[in-house]
C-alpha cells in the first residue's frame, strides 16, 4: 500500500473508533430522552463522576479501569435510579424549559462539586493494562480505541436486544411510544422510569472506565463529550440506540478526516453537522425506540 | 404597590450594576484633580527615608493563585536578603538595607491581580497614588503587565517585570517598563534555535526539518509566529505546522499528520492535559522526532510526568533557571537552604525569576540613592549586573530603547529519568544532553 493510502486508512479507522466511545455516551443521553422525553443537561458530568470514581478506585486500590467494569456499570445504574427517584421523577410533568434548566443545574452543581473536591487538577491513570497501539500492513491502531470500540459495540448490542426481546425491554418501548396506554396496560411506569434511567446511566459509568483508559480526568471533563453527544443524538434522531451509534460512527469519522485535513476545523464540521440536521432533518437518521 | 415598586427598584439597580461591572471599567482619572498626568512629582529636597515602598502585584487568588504566591515569595526573600545581612556574593546582602540611603530598609506592599487586567491597573494606580510606592514589579502575566505597566508610564514610576514572557510588551516604547526575564522572541531564538544549531554541529545529526504544533491561544499563536519567523533563518524547513483546539476529545489526526510528515525537529506547545493525550498518540502511532523541544507549559507541569511516567523522557524544555545549576553556582544551593527554612519548600523557576527581579530593582534604587522616580529609572538604565552575582544563569544590563534585558537567556533541560536536568548551554550543563531520541521500541 502507498504510504498515503495507508495514512488515510489509519486515519478513518481512528476516527470510527473514537466514534463508538461516542456512541456509548449518546445512547445512554438517547435512551433516557426516548423514555422519559427529558433531555439530560446533566450527562456530561455522570460521565465525569464516573471517569473520577475509576481514577480513585485505581488511585486507591490499583484496580486497572477495565477491571471497574462490573463495579462502574452496577454502580451507576443504581444512582440512576436514585437521580429518576429523587429528582427526574417530580419534573417529568414540567414544561421542556423547566426540564432543561433542573438538569442544567445539575450538570453545573456536579462539575463545582467535583471542582471544589478534587480541585482543576489533571489526573491520569498510568501504566493500564491496555496501552500503545499496533499496526497491521502499516496502518496503525490505537489498542485502548479498539478495546473501547469492542466494549461499545457490546453494549449497543446488548441494550438493543434488551430492548427487543425481554418483558422489561418491551415494556420499556411501550412506555416510551405512549406513556398513557402503557400504563392502562398495566405496566409499572415509574418502576419503566427507574430502569430506562439506571440503563442510561449505566451506559455512561461503562464509558468513564474505558475513556479514563487513555484520557486525563478533571471536572470539565465530561463538557465535550456532552456536546458531542447531543449533536450524536440529534443526528441519529432522539430516542433511538442504533441511531445513536451510527451517528456516533459518523461524528467521529467527521471529526478525524476534518481534523486531518486542517485541526481547526474540527469542531466546526462537527457542529455545522448538527446545525444542518437540525435544519435539514430534525427527525433524525433513525425512528425512536 | 410601594413594596412593588421597592422591588423594582432593587431589581433595576442590581441589574444595573452587574451591567455595569461587566461593562469595561472606564480609564481611571487620578484622584486629586490637580494632578496633570505626565508631570513626575517635584523634586523637593526631603531627608533620607528610612524605608522605601515597592509595589508587588501579583494572582493571589483565582487560577493563578499557586504561580503567584510562588512568585510573592521569591520577591520576599529577597527583600529578607537586602534588609537583613548574609554572606552572599549578591548585591546589597552584605550589610542591612540599603547603603546609600542610609540603610533604609524595603517595604513591599502586596497587591492580587487575580489575572485580570482591570484588577492590575486598579490595583497599580492604588500603590502608586494612594500607597505611594517608588518602583512597581510584577505582575507574571503579560496580560495584567501590558495595562499595569501603562499605568506606571502615566505617573513616570518605574516598572520592573520580572516573568511576564510576551515579547509584544518590550515593543511599546515605554520609558518605565524593565524587563529582566527573557521574552518569547529571546528564547525561540537563544534557546530553542541556537541550541539546535549547537546539537547539529555537536552531534552531528543533520536536523533539517521541523515541524510545530501548537495549541490555539495567544500564547501558542505568538510563539508559532516567532518559530515561523525564525526557523528559515536558521536552515530550517517547515514540514508541518498545526494549531489545535486546547482539551479535545481525540488527537490521532493530528498526530498522524505528524508522522506523515515525518520532521527532525518536533516543537510543541501545549497545555497539561492536551500534552498527556498527544503524548499517548505518539506511542500509540509509534512516532518521535530526532528532537523534541517542548514549551515551558503543559509538558512542565508535574502532572504530565506522572500521568505517562518513563514515556516522557528525552523531551527538552526551556528553563530560566534550575536548582542543578548549583553545581556551577554554589550560591544557589545557599539561597535555595534559606528559601525552603522559610517557605518549606524548594526554589523553582518562578521564584528564581521574581527574587531576580527584586534583587536588580533594589541595586537601582540603592545606587540611585533617592526614591525619586527619574533618579531609579536612571539607575535601572545604568544597571550592568553580571551573571556571577545572581541566582540566574543571565545577568541584567537593560536596552534602553525597549527596556528588556539584553543578556537574559533561557536554558534547556531535558527530562531524563524522569527529572529536568540542564543539558545546554553545554558548559552549563548537570546531565550530558541524549539525542536523537531514542525510539519506542528501543526503551
Amino acid at each position: 500500500m502507498p504510504p498515503d493510502a495507508r495514512l488515510i486508512i489509519g486515519v478513518v479507522l481512528s476516527g470510527l473508533l473514537m466514534g463508538g466511545v461516542y456512541a456509548l455516551v449518546s445512547g445512554g443521553l438517547s435512551l433516557i430522552w426516548g423514555v422519559l422525553k427529558v433531555v439530560n443537561m446533566a450527562h456530561g458530568s455522570f460521565l465525569m463522576l464516573s471517569m473520577y470514581l475509576v481514577y480513585w478506585l485505581w488511585r486507591l486500590t490499583g484496580l486497572d479501569p477495565l477491571l471497574t467494569i462490573p463495579i462502574t456499570v452496577t454502580l451507576f445504574f443504581l444512582l440512576g435510579i436514585c437521580v429518576q427517584k429523587g429528582i427526574i421523577r417530580h419534573i417529568l410533568e414540567a414544561s421542556l424549559v423547566n426540564q432543561i434548566f433542573v438538569t442544567f443545574g445539575m450538570w453545573m452543581l456536579m462539575n463545582n462539586l467535583a471542582l471544589m473536591l478534587w480541585k482543576a487538577d489533571f489526573r491520569t491513570v498510568s501504566n493500564p493494562l491496555v496501552a500503545g497501539g499496533f499496526g497491521i500492513m502499516g496502518v496503525r491502531f490505537s489498542l485502548p480505541k479498539l478495546v473501547s470500540f469492542a466494549f461499545s459495540i457490546l453494549a449497543t448490542c446488548t441494550i438493543w436486544l434488551f430492548l427487543q426481546k425481554t418483558k422489561i425491554g418491551i415494556a420499556i418501548r411501550a412506555v416510551a411510544q405512549d406513556r398513557k396506554a402503557a400504563w392502562l396496560m398495566g405496566i409499572d411506569v415509574n418502576r419503566i422510569y427507574e430502569v430506562s434511567f439506571g440503563l442510561g446511566l449505566a451506559a455512561v459509568g461503562l464509558a468513564g472506565s474505558l475513556l479514563a483508559n487513555f484520557f486525563s480526568v478533571y471536572p470539565y471533563v465530561g463538557d465535550i463529550f456532552h456536546i458531542f453527544a447531543l449533536t450524536i443524538v440529534t443526528l441519529g434522531g432522539f430516542g433511538s440506540i442504533s441511531g445513536s451509534f451510527i451517528a456516533g460512527l459518523i461524528i467521529g469519522l467527521a471529526e478525524a478526516v476534518s481534523a486531518f485535513i486542517n485541526p481547526a476545523l474540527k469542531y466546526l464540521v462537527v457542529f455545522a453537522i448538527f446545525l444542518i440536521i437540525l435544519l435539514l432533518k430534525p427527525e433524525g437518521l433513525r425512528e425512536a425506540l | 404597590m410601594k413594596g412593588k415598586a421597592s422591588t423594582i427598584l432593587v431589581v433595576s439597580v442590581v441589574l444595573g450594576l452587574l451591567v455595569a461591572s461587566c461593562a469595561p471599567a472606564p480609564t481611571p482619572t487620578p484622584v486629586p484633580p490637580v494632578v496633570s498626568t505626565p508631570v513626575p512629582p517635584t523634586p523637593t529636597p526631603l531627608p533620607k527615608p528610612v524605608v522605601v515602598k515597592v509595589g508587588a502585584l501579583y494572582p493571589l487568588s483565582g487560577a493563578g493563585a499557586a504561580t503567584g504566591i510562588s512568585c510573592r515569595d521569591g520577591v520576599a526573600l529577597a527583600v529578607e536578603i537586602i534588609n537583613g545581612d548574609y554572606d552572599f556574593d549578591l548585591p546589597l546582602a552584605r550589610g542591612k538595607g540599603l547603603p546609600n540611603l542610609g540603610n533604609a530598609q524595603i517595604e513591599l506592599l502586596f497587591a492580587d491581580h487575580a489575572a485580570d487586567p482591570n484588577i492590575g491597573k486598579e490595583e497599580a494606580e492604588r500603590l502608586i497614588t494612594r500607597e505611594k510606592v517608588a518602583a512597581l514589579i510584577g505582575p507574571y502575566y503579560s496580560s495584567v503587565a501590558d495595562t499595569a505597566s501603562t499605568v506606571a508610564e502615566r505617573y513616570g514610576i518605574p516598572f520592573v517585570c520580572p516573568d511576564a514572557i510576551a515579547y509584544s510588551l518590550g515593543e511599546r516604547g515605554y520609558k518605565w517598563f524593565f524587563r529582566t526575564c527573557a521574552n518569547n522572541k529571546v528564547y525561540v531564538k537563544k534557546a530553542y534555535m541556537d541550541m539546535l544549531k549547537d546539537v547539529n554541529e555537536k552531534y552531528g545529526l543533520n536536523l533539517k526539518t521541523m515541524g510545530l504544533l501548537n495549541e490555539e491561544t495567544l500564547a501558542g499563536k505568538m510563539e508559532r509566529d516567532l518559530e515561523r519567523q525564525l526557523a528559515p533563518e536558521y536552515g530550517f524547513e517547515i514540514v508541518v505546522d498545526i494549531t489545535y483546539p486546547e482539551k479535545a476529545p481525540d488527537v490521532a489526526a493530528e498526530v498522524a499528520k505528524i508522522r506523515a510528515a515525518n520532521p527532525d525537529v518536533l516543537i510543541q506547545l501545549s497545555y497539561v492535559s492536551d500534552a498527556i493525550l498527544f503524548h499517548k498518540q505518539y506511542r500509540e502511532q509509534d512516532w518521535l522526532p530526532k528532537v523534541f523541544i517542548v514549551s515551558d507549559a503543559g509538558h512542565s507541569d508535574p502532572a504530565f510526568l506522572e500521568a505517562v511516567g518513563a514515556d516522557g523522557n528525552f523531551l527538552l524544555s526551556r528553563v530560566a533557571w534550575a536548582a542543578d545549576l548549583a553545581k556551577v553556582k554554589p550560591m544557589i544551593a545557599q539561597v535555595n537552604e534559606l528559601f525552603k527554612s522559610r517557605f518549606g519548600r524548594e526554589f523553582d523557576e518562578r521564584n528564581a525569576r521574581s527574587f531576580t527581579g527584586m534583587i536588580v530593582l533594589a541595586d537601582a534604587i540603592n545606587r540611585a540613592g533617592s526614591t525619586e522616580p527619574e533618579a531609579i529609572r536612571k539607575a535601572l538604565l545604568e544597571t550592568d549586573i553580571p551573571e556571577k552575582q545572581l541566582i540566574t544563569p543571565w545577568g541584567v544590563k537593560f536596552d534602553p530603547a525597549t527596556g528588556e534585558n539584553i543578556l537574559a537567556t533561557d536554558v534547556m533541560a531535558e527530562t531524563l529519568d524522569g527529572k529536568w536536568l540542564t543539558v545546554w548551554p553545554f558548559e552549563l550543563a548537570a546531565a550530558k544532553m541524549v539525542v536523537p531520541v531514542p525510539s519506542w521500541k528501543a526503551r
